[in-house]
């Protein structure tokens, strides 16, 4: 379940996120919070996820920075692609026994295909020997291919592993990181903005204090070298009479201050890219369309790469330049911002537009009937047909996948409805069939 | 508060060389405060050194120890072989504290282009060999005997300064030891007055220099707080202002304090000394007036038998015994004087106390920070050593492992009479409760946004829970910690009191009550009453301090918020 297009992209992508799975296995069940979402994160653009509370949004942020805890864990199969050759460069040349060279003509796609308990029917194939190595690993086998010495995270895909000047093409596979690699992403690379900013701000520390402790940690500064770097990146956010305020504690700080001093902090280490989870839900209203506006402007300014989780449809048609619409787990709708408000397909993006309050007084609000459920198992079915108002039969045994909608290849859906086209009976056996004839 | 100017990234340092006026007076009252009890400092000094080379030397027997216990079962050659690893592994253990501790990296300067990980152990295995090679060149060559001769000398050197130098409250300064004259004067006393004066007022001028350091602390806070701080408030301002308010913590901390004052200074407070009375009786004189007119010398060990305080005879509190010796709480039983038990025992409860306490609740922390991180099987592992140690009852673990260590004759059990091996028992029998008083906040904080906040951006396990969580913990530790150093101070006491803890002639407060005992209800009734009062004013304090501690650090237990409101007026409790 690919996803549908990449045809948006200007630039390439910068994290492509393919078939992410996180699932939490507690003694009573096993929850699959996010259950197969794809997405292209590109740099100078903002990709939107938005859905109801306990869709799994958090869930795919921390999974994107490795902080999903006991008992959560990414399942195997899942891959978070990092394509920035500068940190692949660095990678190589650092840990090399960690590093997978994928332009090796010994190695063989049969081999690998056995490694990962595949056959190249998965892929597409007849022939063993056809099946591109490279599409083996970006099917989302990265784990345990056995490619380098140690637990392979780093992929060239072109140029000479050992002399990382000549790699022009690779990647690095952020869910298997641990230890030393995924600490110098974490902040460094990736950076994460939290949803409350009384709760990730220490109170015992100064807020200066703890944006000198990225930078120590990732640039190496020191003293009053890193203090006035801190003001610096505290005006850069826009709060007046940083110097002053460096030394000040997260409770001197109003609501808004202290976002902004988390933003300057995710910033410390001029970050590629950023994740926000839901950094404007504990605001106010103004104050929020305010750090709307310095994300957009820092946006501009560093060329930055923005993953912007919320469940609050008018923020995210604020800032987004592609939405992708989770529900229990799984991406039901992913267009570009426009296609989706004017003309969104899937029922439940549908439903989520009509809940958005308005300012006309008398009309009852609509609402979504019911809650997301809790997905215990993979799906064999539409997950939104108990609350959809058009499921009809089929939506019960069919798990839909998602397909092109609309005019361009941009905008997909994954809903029994379509391909509009199709008459019901030949969509639901065109999902179907996709949905047997493997994942590609 | 003004805090100097506003864009201020100079050092504590920096700006006190700007602005010296505050801060100069204080630091010449230090001066002068440490001038006067030099030599008292440089004694404790030597014994924290002599302390730390008991552990040194303990440290250094481990695989003289192992190989000569796989000698006895599998042969010399093992036995060789097994100390050779035992030492490495334990010189390994040593460089990798030492490679923590260096500011810088030697693999740094190398540039090898290792990963990290086998940088780290490259470099720690060279510097264990660099010690191997030390340790085998002063264990094989003369090198090592000269070496511990030059330390013994030095430390002898430092003694005999620190017993030169004056000292303010030094029985030599100010000497309560003397005998009557025939003419009705005093000979040998501080400027011919009485013992008793004389004792009264060195032990005035220690609680009043204990004291002034007390006021030069504070004022140096203060002054701090002041002048030379950036921040104008900071957590801990509130803290200190509800402990302030507190009285019943204060009345704790003040008792607490004399504890402490009665420990340190305990040779200085007890007027006969402890040596001499106590330790070897039968080896140091004094002169006493005789019946008969003429002065007489006579060991403390002889005098000490006709002073008892047994029922039949008694020296009670405040008055002189017949050879002219004041005690100012009475004698023992046996003769010795009472004080100077009590504060000798006030510094072997102390020590136990620290001692079991600080390592214990250092167990407590590490593990609770480790299992709140990482949880799993860290976590289970734990909870199953807690609770095994939790269900065998406290008081007859620590009675079983320390019967077995004092009857096998272990080295552990020498220093203080089994002192330290009780102290390290306790911190064994007590660690799992700590760790589970401060495990629910440690969960807690390890749960908290800020912890991933730093994990989001990179920050190493070890730092996050060093910066980001034991602060929270901090509190909880040091409010069990003080609430436990009581329990300690009891336990002890009972243990003693059974005739199983610290066995004499370390003096020790449960042996006081349990000597004076039979003679409660005799002319002897102080023994066992001073002891045991004092124990519980002790106790009873430290539970007052750790309640305090509560209250001042939580800060929604805001007690004494300015003037107490009285219950009436207010609705709620803040």
């Amino acid at each position: 379940m690919g996803p549908e297009s990449t045809a948006d992209r200007e630039g390439s992508p910068i994290v492509e996120v393919r078939n992410l799975q996180t699932a939490f296995f507690t003694e009573k069940e096993t929850i699959r919070a996010v259950d197969g979402i794809s997405f292209d994160v590109v740099p100078g653009r903002t990709v939107g996820i938005v859905g109801e509370s306990g869709s799994g949004k958090t869930v795919t942020a921390r999974s994107l920075m490795g902080l999903v805890g006991r008992p959560g864990r990414v399942l195997r199969g899942s891959s978070i692609r990092f394509r920035h050759l500068e940190t692949v460069r660095e990678y190589a040349s650092r840990f090399p026994g960690r590093t997978a060279d994928l332009t090796d003509p010994s190695v063989e796609p049969a081999d690998l295909l056995d490694r990962i308990d595949a056959t190249p029917e998965t892929f597409g194939y007849d022939d063993p020997r056809d099946v591109p190595v490279a599409e083996v690993v970006a099917a989302g086998y990265a784990d345990g291919l056995g490619l380098a010495d140690g637990d392979d995270c780093v992929f060239v895909t072109e140029g000479e592993p050992g002399e990382p000047e000549t790699i022009t093409d690779g990647f690095v596979e952020i869910s298997r990181l641990d230890g030393e690699p995924q600490r110098l992403i974490r902040g460094g690379r990736i950076a994460m903005v939290f949803q409350d900013p009384l709760t990730s701000l220490n109170p015992v520390y100064t807020v200066g204090n703890q944006i000198v402790e990225a930078l120590r940690l990732h640039r190496g500064l020191r003293g009053a070298e890193a203090t006035r770097e801190a003001a610096r990146l505290l005006e850069d956010v826009g709060i007046p009479d940083a110097g002053r305020r460096v030394e000040e504690y997260p409770h001197q700080f109003s609501g808004g201050m202290r976002q902004r001093a988390v933003i300057a902090m995710a910033l410390a280490c001029q970050p590629e890219v950023l994740i926000c989870d839901e950094p404007t839900t504990a605001l106010d209203v103004t104050i929020q369309a305010q750090i709307l506006e310095l994300l957009a402007e820092i946006q501009e300014r560093r060329d930055l790469a923005i993953v912007f989780i919320t469940h609050d449809m008018g923020v995210i048609a604020n800032v987004s330049d592609r939405v992708n619409v989770v529900y229990a787990g799984e991406i039901v709708e992913s267009a570009g911002v426009e296609a989706l408000f004017a003309e969104p397909k899937h029922p439940y993006t549908r439903g989520l537009l009509r809940s958005i309050p308005g300012r006309q007084t008398g009309d009852r609000l609509e609402t979504i009937e019911g809650n997301v459920p809790t997905p215990n198992e993979p799906a064999t079915y539409c997950r939104f047909a108990p609350r959809c108002p058009e499921a009809f039969e089929a939506c019960e045994s069919v798990h839909p996948q998602a397909v092109s909608v609309g005019d361009g290849d941009d905008h997909a859906a994954a809903c029994l409805l379509y391909p509009e086209e199709l008459s019901r009976t030949a969509a639901v056996d065109h999902h179907r069939e996709r949905t047997h004839g493997g994942d590609g | 508060m003004s805090g100097g100017p506003i864009e201020d990234d100079r050092t504590l340092v920096e700006r006190v060389a700007d602005r010296p006026g505050p801060a100069l007076p204080w630091l010449g009252a230090g001066l002068v405060l440490l001038a006067l009890e030099f030599g008292r400092f440089l004694g404790w000094a030597l014994s924290l050194g002599a302390g730390l080379r008991f552990a040194f030397d303990g440290i250094v027997a481990i695989p003289g120890w192992v190989g000569g216990n796989v000698a006895d079962t599998a042969g010399s050659l093992a036995g060789f072989l097994a100390q050779d690893l035992t030492a490495l592994v334990v010189l390994f253990v040593v460089a990798s504290v030492l490679v923590r501790l260096a500011p810088w990296r030697i693999v740094d300067r190398l540039e090898l282009g290792w990963s990290r990980k086998r940088e780290a152990y490259a470099e720690r295995l060279a510097v264990t060999a660099v010690l191997a090679a030390v340790a085998s060149a002063l264990a094989f060559t003369p090198a090592g005997s000269i070496l511990r001769f030059e330390l013994e000398v030095a430390a002898w050197l430092l003694e005999s300064v620190a017993a030169s130098i004056p000292t303010l409250t030094s029985p030599e300064t100010i000497p309560n030891q003397g005998h009557r004259t025939p003419g009705g004067g005093w000979e040998g006393t501080f400027l011919g007055l009485s013992p008793a004066v004389a004792w009264a007022i060195r032990t005035a001028v220690v609680f009043a220099y204990a004291l002034a350091c007390l006021v030069w602390a504070w004022s140096g806070y203060d002054r701090y707080r002041r002048h030379y701080r950036q921040a104008d408030w900071t957590p801990r301002d509130d803290t200190v202002r509800r402990l302030r308010n507190h009285y019943w913590g204060l009345f704790g901390l003040t008792i607490v304090i004399g504890f402490v004052v009665l420990a340190l200074w305990a040779p200085a407070i007890s007027p006969v000394p402890a040596e001499a009375n106590i330790y070897q009786p039968y080896e140091h004189e004094f002169e006493y007036l005789g019946e008969d007119g003429e002065v007489a010398s006579i060991t403390h060990g002889a005098a000490n038998i006709n002073t008892r305080s047994d029922g039949q005879h008694t020296v009670a509190p405040l008055s002189y015994d017949q050879y002219d010796r004041f005690a100012p709480l009475g004698t023992t039983p046996r003769g010795q004087d009472l004080l100077t038990n009590l504060a000798f025992g006030a510094r072997t409860s102390l020590i136990i106390g620290l001692t079991a306490i600080g390592l214990g609740a250092f167990i407590a922390v590490v593990l609770s920070l480790l299992t709140a991180y990482y949880k799993g099987v860290a976590d289970v592992l734990t909870v199953v050593a807690s609770d095994t140690i939790i269900s065998i009852p406290a008081f007859l673990l620590v009675m079983l492992i320390s019967v077995i260590f004092s009857e096998g004759n272990h080295p552990l059990a020498d220093p203080l009479d089994g002192g330290l091996l009780l102290a390290l028992v306790f911190a064994f029998v007590f660690w799992p409760g700590m760790w589970r008083a401060i495990r629910g906040p440690s969960l807690q904080v390890a749960e908290q946004e800020w912890v991933d906040a730093a994990k989001s951006y990179g920050q190493r396990p070890t730092t996050t829970m060093r910066k980001h969580m034991s602060p929270y913990i901090a509190g909880y530790i040091m409010i069990y910690a003080s609430l436990l150093l009581g329990s300690v101070i009891i336990f002890t006491a009972a243990l003693t009191f059974l005739g199983l803890g610290i066995s004499p002639p370390t003096p020790e407060w449960g042996r006081l009550i349990d000597q004076g005992q039979p003679y409660i209800a005799t002319s002897s009734w102080h023994v066992a009453t001073i002891s045991g009062l004092m124990i519980v004013l002790v106790v009873t304090a430290f539970n007052a301090l750790g309640d305090a501690l509560r209250d001042a650090i939580d800060p929604e237990a805001d007690v004494g918020e300015g003037e107490e409101t009285g219950g009436a007026t207010t609705g709620g409790g803040v």
